[in-house]
């Protein structure tokens, strides 16, 4: 019936049967289609990477709002001490405060709020209000001296996707793209989901997920819970499958014909593009559709098909992973917590803890977390100061984990001081853990490059930036 | 300012047979894989040696002239061991043996340098004498010498036609009717053309940009552009404008507008952001737009560091931005930003500080008219309330003798703070059927947070000892709130009360006054009272209080009269403004002078029962005239005040102090050095440096720009850069004489678009031989027209067009067309919901479109236009399945199709000439025989179709705002709009050839 899924067997045999007079350019031409669909998301590193890669794949499950690293990764029980007692100025002078800056001289800690307790057979200290994070201890590496440059969300969230303030450059996933290519041609390459719920809903622009210099085939695809999960994905009301197929292979056929007189690329690739659009208006609600889930999958999750929550995002990135997209990304907005911080912390944990956990067990019983790379954390950290019964924005140190690809778990990675504030030991950058990304995908960053305005842009930017080999199993 | 040949770089003139060009040859090569560590950066310069000044090449030995053996440079990068080879492994960059060997050609013809092409003045250079009649195509076939090739034919009748109504006004043949390149340049819909060009390097937007992306109109700044284009105002004129509108001797409306682009830049007013932080970024980014769009050139990397390949200095970079500091903006749009030291909106009367720093309110003719013909009305009715009357004079007696009896009254008492008049304040809603006082309550409903601020008065209320504060609410039975909160301004607003659980965020956590506890929610379905003790929320005897907020968390809560209960015996003087009140006073002690009696008086009129109809009707007239200002489109506008200090930011880093104070000052290699210092610069001294007629960039950087709208490339192909890490120019020669004919025309913007598109070149073929292809892919010899997708904007004008939808109104407030529900979940303070025009603006040109920075329109974003965050010179072209989806499916396009459609079936009862007029509209063409077949066939097939299910055609009918006609066919027009929807889809129809 459907005449687009056709291989590219009929459409030579549509060349043969044609009455056209073909020159040999057209023919050249027209031969050029059948790999236009195959080429289009071939990366520009697909057969040269500099590594073996670890990972395939990449799932960013990001937690906006900056989570506070005291009461999740960083177990700090000196700040537990100094709870209620000021703040030694020795730790905070002349040091950038957001919110807290006109209480410069009244600043006071905010001991943990919740217990850290020893989990998995590596025995790290962790948050207890996160019980099933926990319970994959020994998946997970933590790095717990990561550090950024910028304080305040909208900023901080571009330089840790993009690696830069300044916008307009590409975002992680887009290099990815334009590196790796895609592994489906029925899907985007690059997913985003957003859920939200723990604190309050701090805004996210879609410049997190844009191409910037990339060309816009690399930016990343936002898929909703609501309405059509792709913008347009859904055929017009009062027009079937069917009518959809005729029309497109209408649409095709016109294109064949022009590709005929004219001698223009643009062409074959139009054509591709509208045969992987008609796939995506089948392959995405597909996706989207959990009911053929397991109900025991969907409860392991704690997913109710269709609620847009965070843990039928995590399901949703496990059917993605599946399907061969190379990106994806998960955003949770909910960890802003300046106020009620304890209270806001098991809200936020309520959403993400269980299906965090799921989702990485679930990869691994499909034997798909060696080669899937999970990155879990958000833009930076919180203040050991109070803020009330809340923290503010704090850059100097923060916690993320990663796991699968590579990645040794049981591990933790850098230290910060007693209280919590600076990174004491094995500072890590957001370009060092660009980097570190990177390297577990094939991909030596110093020579993964794009020229633009005349110059070589790189995600991990013009500081030298380092792996953190330590967190590897392959060093 | 004048401009001074490059001093540092030695010409040499090569007098060798075939010599290399330095330009075109070397520098390329040095550039790309030496200058990073040899060349202007002092910081990360290599063993003190730099390659791209001759002389220092030279007295490092890495050159001799002439010597291969000696110069050191050639041993370096042919040597072997890793630890000599040049560039090192570690750059990842390697020379090619033909690279090698052309360093070394060079080096035996003498090793001559040249400037660097664009940082010379351009002069124009005679026209090879080809036999040409337009200088364009005698430069092109001047290229072509020795190529083997020859310049297309030209393109057809149709295919031309419909390439310059496209390339001159971004409309289709159907709606401009002409091909007459004089006609379309006179239409305004040029200028609708050239500002998608220019707007997107200005990096113009409806909203703000980061964290909550606000929408703040600049729309008249748009418009300026598109008119500026149209009345072809000189390019000097529009650059100079734009930087320095605002320091012109006497500026005109016009001027002020044209300003707004030095604060159409991306701002923020995120909680907890730093003034100095944003003021830092924003002035960054203005250097980084100001060479950009003017300049062509990348200055951005000096704000770290010198820059690596171009002569720019990081103290170039703060001196430039030394030019804007004197910009009346925050950089924090909170609390904690603030403007200037010193600056003062007092001193710029007409303008306003809004949400976003100064604004300017720009009334259309017909407003301004309107406004006043009101002020006038006003003014009279004003004069008459002022008149002193005997029975005027009577009733004030008798009003002011009657509250003298009640002073000192020391029963305690309600006075009233707020009641109907304020109830509704801030768009809330009111109920007139169940409430506690007056005739309204106002009805808060919410999931979540809601908090409404109420103005208390517009005379503060000053508490006396022992006040309680009261407020009557209802709280609905089925659908309560968790909290409610009552919020008081004082000073500030840490004052406040709350009933109920702790879930609203304000002051959470405090126990002090900015968060006292009173106790349970009050009992639902009544009207209570909810009360606390002034002193309890840290507002003593003496306060005031300035405004209310209502505030609960969640349920449905009717909020009615707010006041406070007081044993204050004068309390019946609270509805008195301060002054008349001490008036009263004075009166009541027996000591009243003649300016308490006026006092007094005054307020009478304000109140006094006879004046009640010409108050009535000055009231009406007051709200005329704000309905009128506040739909009088508004700009961001440039003021200059007290400039901030600017210092070099080490390393670009804003909280480091140390770096020097520097004053404005243009680029140091490219102007002169003995320039008058006397008097800090202005910008419109940068304006002037920019647009004279020396300055190597400018009129380049345009022209090749200009260049690139009508072929798809620039004849120096980087678009934002013609430095050291540019393209060198594919015609140098033409690109220098198009800038200097440019410059010598008046920078005649509409004379240079008329040379380019009246050339032979502009008018070949874009349809190449497969040899031309092949053995030119990029068409650097101009062989040929390119074809070119239409840009994102004139894809959708296009549809609009060519099935009669289109709104042609030339400028205005932006348009909203269809966009997909819940496209701005993501977006919050505030929360928003995207609202469509139902009317005529639905159907407004791409350049009017709604443009908001986080969340581009997902038509626009798919088809590569920029969010315009940054300036952006050159759009990429991509070709992907979203764009696909949203030709097919974006009701835009659906409905276009219909209506299209809708026409056809009106006018023609056969399918076969409904395709001829539909081809016609589209392609400028009739169909082959067998496209004919093709569509004949698919509109069979959905005929019968159709046919079968005639709901479905009615659900396909039904797409779009544009009712469905009457007394059609639902089952043809059905089908006929799958047709049309196949032709709207088509790659010839979106491309220009």
């Amino acid at each position: 019936m459907n005449p687009l899924l056709a291989n590219s067997l009929n459409r030579r045999a549509f060349l043969k049967n044609s009455s056209y007079s073909v020159g040999s350019a057209a023919l050249l031409s027209l031969l050029g289609q059948d790999q236009a669909t195959a080429s289009q998301w071939r990366g520009t590193l697909a057969d040269k990477l500099h590594y073996p890669p670890k990972a395939k794949r990449i799932i960013h499950l990001c937690m906006a709002g900056g989570p506070s690293h005291l009461e999740t990764l960083d177990y700090k029980p000196e700040l537990a001490k100094l709870s209620g007692k000021g703040m030694p100025t020795s730790f905070t002078e002349g040091q950038q405060l957001a919110q807290l800056q006109g209480n410069r001289n009244q600043l006071k800690c905010l001991g943990p709020q919740h217990e850290f307790k020893r989990y998995g057979k590596c025995g790290r200290m962790m948050s207890s209000a996160f019980p099933n994070i926990g319970s994959i201890a020994d998946e997970i590496a933590v790095i717990n001296s990561m550090h950024t440059e910028q304080i305040n969300h909208d900023p901080a969230h571009t330089f840790m996707n993009t690696g830069s303030v300044i916008p307009g450059r590409p975002s992680m996933g887009s290099w990815l793209l334009y590196g790796l290519g895609a592994e489906t041609d029925e899907l985007p390459g690059y997913v985003v989901m957003t859920s939200s719920g723990g604190g309050q809903d701090q805004p996210i622009a879609a410049r997190q997920w844009h191409s910037g210099f990339l060309p816009s085939k690399f930016q990343g695809v936002q898929f909703n819970s609501k309405g059509d999960p792709v913008h347009y994905v859904n055929n017009p009301a009062g027009v079937t499958r069917a009518d959809q197929g005729e029309l497109l292979e209408t649409i095709n056929q016109m294109n064949r014909m022009l590709g005929y007189r004219q001698n223009d690329p643009e062409i074959a690739t139009r054509i591709a593009q509208y045969e992987m659009a008609f796939k995506m208006q089948t392959s995405v609600p597909g996706l989207m559709d959990v009911t053929e889930e397991p109900k025991k999958v969907l409860e392991e999750y704690g997913a109710t098909p269709g609620d847009g929550s965070f843990a039928s995002n995590c399901l949703l990135a496990r059917r993605l992973a599946e399907r061969g997209v190379r990106f994806i990304q998960l955003y949770h907005r909910g960890w802003d917590h300046h106020g009620g911080v304890k209270k806001g912390i098991e809200t936020v944990s309520r959403h993400v803890d269980k299906a965090t956990a799921a989702l990485v067990k679930d990869l691994k019983a499909r034997g798909m977390l060696e080669d899937t790379l999970i990155i879990w954390g958000g833009e930076f950290g919180r203040t050991p100061m109070a803020q009330g019964s809340g923290r503010d924005h704090h850059i100097q140190a923060f916690s993320l984990w990663m796991a699968g690809a590579g990645i040794k778990g049981g591990t933790t990675y850098g230290s910060t001081d007693e209280l919590g504030y600076a990174v004491a030991q094995d500072g890590v950058s957001v370009h060092d853990l660009h980097a570190t990304i990177l390297q577990q995908l094939g991909i030596d960053h110093h020579r993964f490059t794009y020229k633009f305005q005349g110059l070589d842009f790189k995600l991990t930017g013009v500081e030298s930036a380092k792996v953190v080999k330590k967190i590897l199993s392959n060093s | 300012m004048r401009f001074t040949s490059l001093t540092f770089l030695t010409t040499c003139a090569g007098a060798l047979a075939a010599p290399l060009s330095y330009n075109r040859d070397i520098r390329p090569i040095l550039s790309e894989n030496c200058f990073a560590c040899h060349g202007p950066d002092k910081a990360s310069r290599e063993a003190k040696l730099r390659l791209d000044i001759r002389e220092a090449a030279i007295e490092k030995e890495a050159i001799i002239p002439g010597d291969l053996k000696k110069s050191d440079l050639i041993f370096y990068i042919n040597a072997e061991d890793e630890d000599e080879i040049m560039p090192p492994p570690e750059s990842h960059k390697k020379l090619t043996q033909a690279q090698k060997d052309t360093l070394a050609e060079w080096i035996k013809q003498g090793a001559p340098y040249e400037a660097h092409w664009s940082f010379i003045p351009a002069v124009r250079p005679d026209v090879p004498a080809l036999g040409e009649n337009h200088p364009i195509d005698n430069f092109i076939k001047a290229g072509l010498k020795g190529s083997g090739h020859e310049m297309s034919q030209p393109a057809d009748k149709a295919t031309i036609d419909r390439r310059i109504s496209f390339d001159l006004t971004g409309l289709p043949l159907h709606l401009t009717g002409t091909s007459d390149p004089d006609k379309l340049l006179a239409s305004p819909h040029f200028g609708e053309r050239m500002a998608v060009f220019w707007l997107d390097l200005a990096r113009y937007a409806d909203t703000a940009g980061y964290h909550s992306d606000k929408v703040r109109d600049v729309t008249p700044y748009r418009d300026y552009v598109i008119n500026s284009f149209n009345k072809n105002k000189p390019y000097d004129q529009f650059v100079t404008e734009q930087l320095a509108g605002d320091l012109f001797k006497n500026p005109t409306l016009e001027n002020y507008v044209a300003s707004a682009f030095n604060r159409i830049n991306q701002v923020s007013e995120e909680g907890g952001i730093q003034d100095k932080e944003y003021i830092a970024k924003y002035y960054a980014e203005r250097v980084r737009t100001t060479s950009g769009a003017f300049l062509g050139a990348t200055m951005g990397c000096a704000e770290c560091h010198d820059h690596k390949f171009d002569p720019f200095t990081a103290k170039d970079f703060y001196s430039m931005q030394a030019f804007f500091s004197d910009i009346y903006e925050k950089g924090a749009y909170t609390g904690n930003g603030s403007y200037n030291k010193g600056a003062d909106i007092k001193n710029h009367p007409g303008f306003k500080l809004g949400k976003f720093g100064p604004t300017l309110n720009v009334p259309s003719p017909e407003q301004e008219k309107a406004l006043v013909k009101i002020q006038e009305e006003k003014r009279a009715l004003e004069a008459t309330t002022k008149k002193e009357s005997p029975e005027l004079l009577s009733a004030f007696n008798k009003w002011s003798n009657e509250l003298l009896g009640k002073i000192g009254s020391s029963k305690p008492q309600d006075v009233v703070i707020l009641e109907d008049a304020e109830l509704p304040l801030g768009g809330a809603k009111t109920v007139t059927s169940n409430v506690h006082s007056g005739s309204l309550a106002r009805i808060q409903t919410s999931g979540e947070l809601s908090q409404h601020i109420v103005d208390a008065n517009k005379k503060p209320v000053t508490l006396t000892e022992g006040d309680t504060l009261y407020t009557w609410v209802w709280l609905d039975p089925k659908n309560p709130p968790k909290q409610l909160m009552l919020q008081f301004h004082g000073k500030n607003w840490d004052h406040r009360a709350w009933w109920g659980e702790d879930l609203i965020p304000y002051g959470k956590g405090s126990k002090k006054a900015d968060h006292y506890k009173v106790g349970k929610l009050p009992a639902t379905g009544k009207w209570v009272r909810l009360e606390v003790p002034a002193k309890s929320v840290g507002l003593p005897a003496g306060s005031k209080v300035t405004q209310l907020a209502y505030t609960q968390f969640g349920g449905s809560v009717l909020w009615d009269q707010a006041g406070r209960h007081t044993n204050d015996s004068n309390a019946v003087l609270a509805g008195l403004p301060e002054k008349s009140r001490k008036a009263l006073l004075n009166v009541k002690k027996g000591k009243p002078t003649d300016q308490d009696r006026k006092e007094l008086l005054t307020h009478y009129r304000t109140i006094a029962p006879s004046l009640a109809p010409a108050r009535k009707k000055i009231a009406e007239l007051t709200k005329q005239e704000e309905h009128l200002k506040t739909n009088t489109r508004s700009t961001l506008v440039t003021l200059s005040t007290v400039p901030r200090t600017i210092k070099l930011l080490p390393r670009g880093d804003w909280t480091d102090d140390s770096g020097e104070v520097l004053l404005p000052s243009t680029p140091e290699f490219l102007s002169s050095e003995g320039q008058p210092s006397k008097e800090r610069l202005t910008r419109l001294d940068l304006a002037k440096w920019i647009t004279a007629k020396e300055n190597p960039l400018t009129a380049r950087a345009f022209t090749n720009r200009v260049w690139a709208l009508f072929f798809g490339t620039g004849l120096s192909r980087d678009l934002q850069d013609l430095g050291n890490q540019g393209q060198w120019p594919t015609h140098p020669e033409l690109l220098d004489w198009l800038s200097v004919e440019f410059v010598e025309s008046g920078w005649d913007v509409k004379h240079l678009v008329k040379l380019i598109i009246t050339s032979k070149a502009y008018r070949q073929s874009s349809n190449a031989s497969p040899q031309l292809m092949e053995e030119d892919p990029y068409n650097n010899l101009y062989a040929r027209q390119n074809p070119r997708r239409l840009p994102a904007e004139f894809i959708r004008d296009n549809a609009l067009a060519v099935s009669g939808l289109l709104n042609p109104q030339l400028g205005g407030a932006s348009a909203r067309p269809y966009q997909p529900a819940g496209y701005y979940a993501q977006l919050n303070f505030p929360k928003r919901k995207y609202q469509q025009h139902n009317d005529e603006n639905q159907y407004r040109r791409g350049v009017y479109m709604h443009w908001q920075r986080s969340f581009l329109h997902p038509m626009l974003a798919a088809f590569d236009a920029p969010a315009r965050e940054e300036c952006t010179a050159a759009r990429e072209s991509s070709n992907t399945p979203l764009q696909a989806l949203n030709q097919l499916n974006d009701p835009t396009f659906v409905e276009a199709a219909r209506v299209l459609a809708t026409e056809l079936v009106a006018e023609e009862k056969a399918i076969e000439p409904r395709l001829l007029v539909a081809f016609q509209r589209l392609l400028n063409r009739p169909p082959s025989g067998e496209e004919e077949t093709l569509l004949t066939e698919l509109f069979n097939k959905q005929l019968k179709r159709y046919k079968a299910a005639p709901d479905d055609a009615k659900k396909l009918l039904s797409i779009g705002l544009t009712p469905l006609p009457d007394k059609v066919d639902p089952v043809d027009l059905a089908a006929t709009t799958t047709v049309t929807r196949a032709l709207l889809n088509l790659q010839e129809t979106i491309t220009r050839y």
